[in-house]
């Protein structure tokens, strides 16, 4: 699928483009802020979901390689509200029953490629909350494993044998895998 | 899932399991789709935290831009207040900062004054060098950090090895409010071996406790061992920061 000439908002993310951020806030925040006020928020949830929503898409391009196949204004705003009515269930200010397309009219290509967006950063963030539940000791050392650091050095660092450590990390991340098939997403 | 368990599949797909267990396995991973399933899961699990785990010195870079473009593109509505509640409001809040003066709460604190360091050099060569880190010092202790690393950098570009260049540009850095440098450089010295190798990744925790980013923080006090020099002040900004 051809890429879309839009994909400089993502590239402009990922380095840190003021000018490119500052033109997404111009032509694009004005919207959704109009949109959270219209649906029982206030100002602030408007820069909070607008911001979030700029994360997962900066973080979807650098890690999973999005790439946009589709104008980035629908798919940013599609972004920003899921997000919200998502949030305004979590606060049980009232139910969704709006469907997404009825809420934002949008097409095929925008809608795949912002709700593989929200899964995955939804996913991630689960597993991250999965990993916070560990102790200490368990954090720090796949902290130290995942970073690539050689593991011999691992384990002169922390002072205990290269054995001790490999069976650990895998009791670690033993127990992490269990913490995540106990949970439901 | 054929008699396997999470452990199992975790020496499997790391690849701990020796020749003729890992055929094993794999004969059981083609006719058990849930074993399948939890390697698959294993697999997603292991590359999310590899991603997200380590410090994202870009991420934190456009946070700042975005905070930047949200205070000119968001804010907060002027509400109209009658004048009685107007003048009620304006005691309550007199309350509320003769409070706040008495009892700063830790989010607040201001981490890097309390951590704040001055910079030592020792001559040892009596070089073109050792006249530079001196000058370095001067500006350092006087607070002219971007000056600082001017002459650092020159430092640098002259002895690429000096770790003491690099740890004291990296403090400047981050005291410059310039931190990608900062941090990158302590990065750098922590990555090294020199005796600045735990005071960089004390100062990094220092750093990300200022942004109130408390994992980084956790993160970098964790990297330091009891017999290392800082690893008192970093238990002390542990308890401060949780």
């Amino acid at each position: 699928m051809a890429i879309h000439p839009d994909q400089r908002y993502l590239e402009g993310l990922l380095r840190n483009d003021t000018l490119i951020v500052q033109e997404i806030y111009q032509r694009f925040s004005g919207k959704i802020k109009h949109y959270i006020l219209q649906h029982h928020g206030t100002e602030d949830d408007a820069a909070d979901i607008f911001q979030e929503s700029l994360i997962d898409i900066y973080n979807q391009a650098k890690h999973r390689q999005l790439e946009l196949s589709c104008p980035f204004e629908p798919f940013l705003l599609l972004i920003c509200k899921r997000k919200w009515l998502n949030d305004i269930k979590k606060r049980g200010r009232q139910p969704v029953t709006k469907k997404l397309d009825d809420v934002y009219d949008v097409g095929e290509d925008v809608f795949a490629a912002a709700e593989q967006t929200i899964q995955d950063e939804a996913r991630t963030a689960f597993i991250l909350a999965q990993f916070e539940r560990l102790g200490e000791k368990c954090r720090e050392i796949l902290r130290s494993s995942l970073a690539g650091e050689a593991q011999e050095r691992i384990a002169a660092a922390m002072r205990v044998t290269y054995g001790y450590l490999r069976k650990k990390k895998s009791e670690c991340m033993a127990k992490l895998l269990s913490y995540i098939q106990g949970q439901k997403v | 899932m054929s008699g396997y368990n999470n452990e199992d599949i975790i020496r499997y797909v790391d690849g701990d399991m020796d020749a003729a267990e890992a055929a094993r396995f794999e004969a059981a991973l083609g006719n058990d789709p849930a074993l399948a399933a939890a390697v698959t899961s294993y697999r997603e699990v292991k590359a999310t935290l590899a991603q997200r785990l380590p410090a994202d010195l870009q991420l934190e870079a456009l946070k700042g831009t975005l905070a930047q473009q949200r205070s000119v593109h968001f804010s907060r509505p002027a509400k109209v207040v009658p004048i009685r509640r107007y003048l009620a409001a304006i005691a309550a809040a007199a309350a509320i900062l003769v409070a706040v003066w008495f009892l700063l709460p830790d989010n607040h604190k201001n981490y890097l004054q309390e951590y704040s360091t001055g910079m030592e050099v020792s001559a040892e060569r009596g070089d073109e060098n050792d006249t530079l880190l001196i000058h370095a010092a001067e500006l350092y202790n006087n607070k002219e950090y971007t000056k600082a690393i001017a002459v650092l950098d020159t430092c640098l570009q002259r002895d690429s090895t000096n770790a003491q260049a690099l740890y004291y540009r990296g403090l400047a850095g981050i005291y410059a409010n310039s931190p990608a440098q900062g941090v990158a450089d302590l990065e750098r010295t922590f990555a090294g071996e020199s005796i600045f190798k735990y005071d960089a990744a004390f100062y990094l925790a220092v750093h990300y406790a200022q942004l109130h980013q408390k994992d980084s923080a956790l993160y970098w006090i964790d990297k330091i061992p009891a017999e290392a020099a800082p690893y008192e002040k970093a238990s002390k900004l542990r308890k401060e920061v949780k």
